[in-house]
């Protein structure tokens, strides 16, 4: 390495700010600089060409941005046609269940919901866009812990039902909805229960190894699902939703010919959606 | 955004929440965009690239880890997007001055004769434009790592962990960049006379 090559190196860092030249560096350099012209005037070219070539940054156009989201959600969308609940670039482990229940007629009480439904399994297909890929077993499910007839007036207290309204429009998960509405349509009634499906049995995310596999285990506690875990489900998210936002999701999906309910759980309480008033009623 | 608040955006949209992409997009969108303006030229294609990229992103997100900075693993993306289009086009007009070896190293150039050119000319020729032009005519991976240098700030270890190099290596490599685009800008013109006369005094 010759002399001025030495001293490049050293303006090299001295640009780059990477690795600070120590005083004694400096001190060397500065002094050859100003004897020697060459390097002297690369100096001030490269200086030249940093500032140059940094800075003064174009702003991007608008559409940059709103192609990305819109690609990314068309993508989102055909993914969610093809897997059921992919969560990032993994099926979460989780399990599904198609509960056929006996307290369902009395949680909806209202004549608006009083009307045959589907079978579970084409309910929960339907809800996860892939009936033909998994199969369901047909559980009851015990009644919850809830007494909907000790219903508080949480939401009330909460603000408006208006409000609440809101809340679920924002966040609704609408795509499971709009589905099984759709192969409710094509599908003929079987029978006269009624179909409630609920969401259970969420591993973290971190357990991603077992990605795809359906915990059977947690499938069990059917009747216990945590609204966090349900907002993991439904939302990919299981703590950063705001808390004023809840409800977020349903807790269950009643599919009746009318097409689904959505059945909300808030605190120890259950609610169905009237699409007809927009609000929340209180089942039972 | 904080690299926390940054880290747990990318596992929002690990798990599923897509929308929460946005806000890397937002955080990002200016430096990935204006790399690739730079490295392809053309604010059309830099578009492309720039939402190319940001796809690529998100659909190989799960590869993220967080052992690297978001920034350095994006700038990655792009960088690569650009070279495979460039590469694709195969309408690159520039030239090199210096030749590859048996070995694809470069062999050094001749350092241009900077010493006659004093500070007012450099800062009346070199302008912006000028600079961006002799940039386009830069071979397509001298321009990337200046880039990555030059417009995204990455040091000498980031841009070396982005293209796998030694950073001794990107060190000198960026050197020979920028020694390179001072040789096209005095072959363009753009910096007359005081560049162009003497060769190089040895030392």
């Amino acid at each position: 390495m010759n002399k001025h090559a030495y001293y490049q190196e050293l303006i090299s860092r001295l640009l780059d700010e990477d690795r600070a030249l120590t005083a004694e560096e400096n001190a060397a350099l500065q002094a050859h600089l100003a004897e020697c012209e060459e390097c002297s005037a690369m100096y001030r070219a490269f200086a030249a060409l940093s500032d140059r070539l940094g800075g003064d940054l174009a702003e991007p156009p608008e559409s940059l941005r709103e192609n990305v989201m819109a690609e990314i959600r068309r993508e989102q969308v055909r993914e969610q046609n093809r897997r059921p609940f992919r969560v990032g670039g993994f099926v979460a482990a989780a399990a599904i269940l198609a509960l056929v229940i006996g307290f369902a007629p009395r949680v909806l009480g209202s004549s608006r919901m009083g009307n045959p439904p589907v079978t579970a399994q084409m309910a929960a297909g339907a809800m996860l866009g892939a009936p033909e890929e998994y199969a369901y077993e047909d559980d009851i499910l015990e009644e919850p812990e809830t007494e909907p007839e000790e219903a508080s007036d949480a939401l009330a207290e909460n603000g408006s039902a208006d409000d609440a309204e809101e809340s679920m429009y924002v966040t609704m998960d609408t795509e499971g909805a709009a589905a099984a509405e759709a192969a409710q349509a094509s599908e003929e009634e079987e029978d006269d229960s009624y179909v409630i499906f609920g969401v259970t049995g969420f591993e973290d995310a971190e357990s991603e190894e077992d990605g795809g596999a359906w915990s059977d285990e947690a499938a069990g506690e059917d009747s216990g699902i945590s609204m966090s875990e349900l907002l993991f489900c439904l939302e990919g998210s299981e703590s950063e939703l705001d808390p004023e936002l809840l409800p977020v999701s349903p807790t269950y999906l009643i599919a009746t010919d009318a097409g689904v309910v959505e059945i909300y759980r808030y605190r120890s309480d259950l609610y169905y959606y009237d699409p007809m008033s927009g609000i929340l009623c209180e089942a039972g | 955004m904080t690299r926390e608040q940054e880290l747990a955006v990318i596992r929002r949209v690990q798990r599923g929440d897509a929308n929460a992409f946005e806000y890397l997009v937002a955080a990002y969108e200016k430096n990935v965009y204006n790399l690739a303006l730079r490295m392809t030229g053309s604010p059309e294609d830099a578009e492309d690239m720039a939402q190319e990229a940001f796809l690529k992103a998100y659909s190989s997100l799960d590869s993220f880890r967080g052992d690297s900075k978001f920034s350095v693993w994006l700038y990655r993306i792009v960088s690569n997007v650009c070279l495979d289009f460039l590469r694709r086009q195969k309408k690159r007009q520039s030239f090199s001055l210096s030749m590859e070896d048996d070995d694809g190293e470069e062999t050094e150039l001749e350092l241009p004769d900077l010493s006659r050119l004093p500070e007012e000319e450099l800062e009346k020729k070199l302008t912006r434009d000028a600079v961006r032009r002799g940039l386009a005519q830069l071979p397509e991976d001298a321009r990337q790592i200046l880039l990555l240098r030059e417009i995204q700030g990455l040091s000498y270890e980031e841009i070396g962990e982005t293209l796998g190099l030694e950073p001794g290596t990107v060190k000198s490599r960026i050197f020979r960049a920028r020694k390179k685009l001072c040789a096209f800008l005095l072959a363009d013109g753009n910096i007359p006379d005081a560049f162009s006369s003497s060769s190089s005094r040895g030392g």
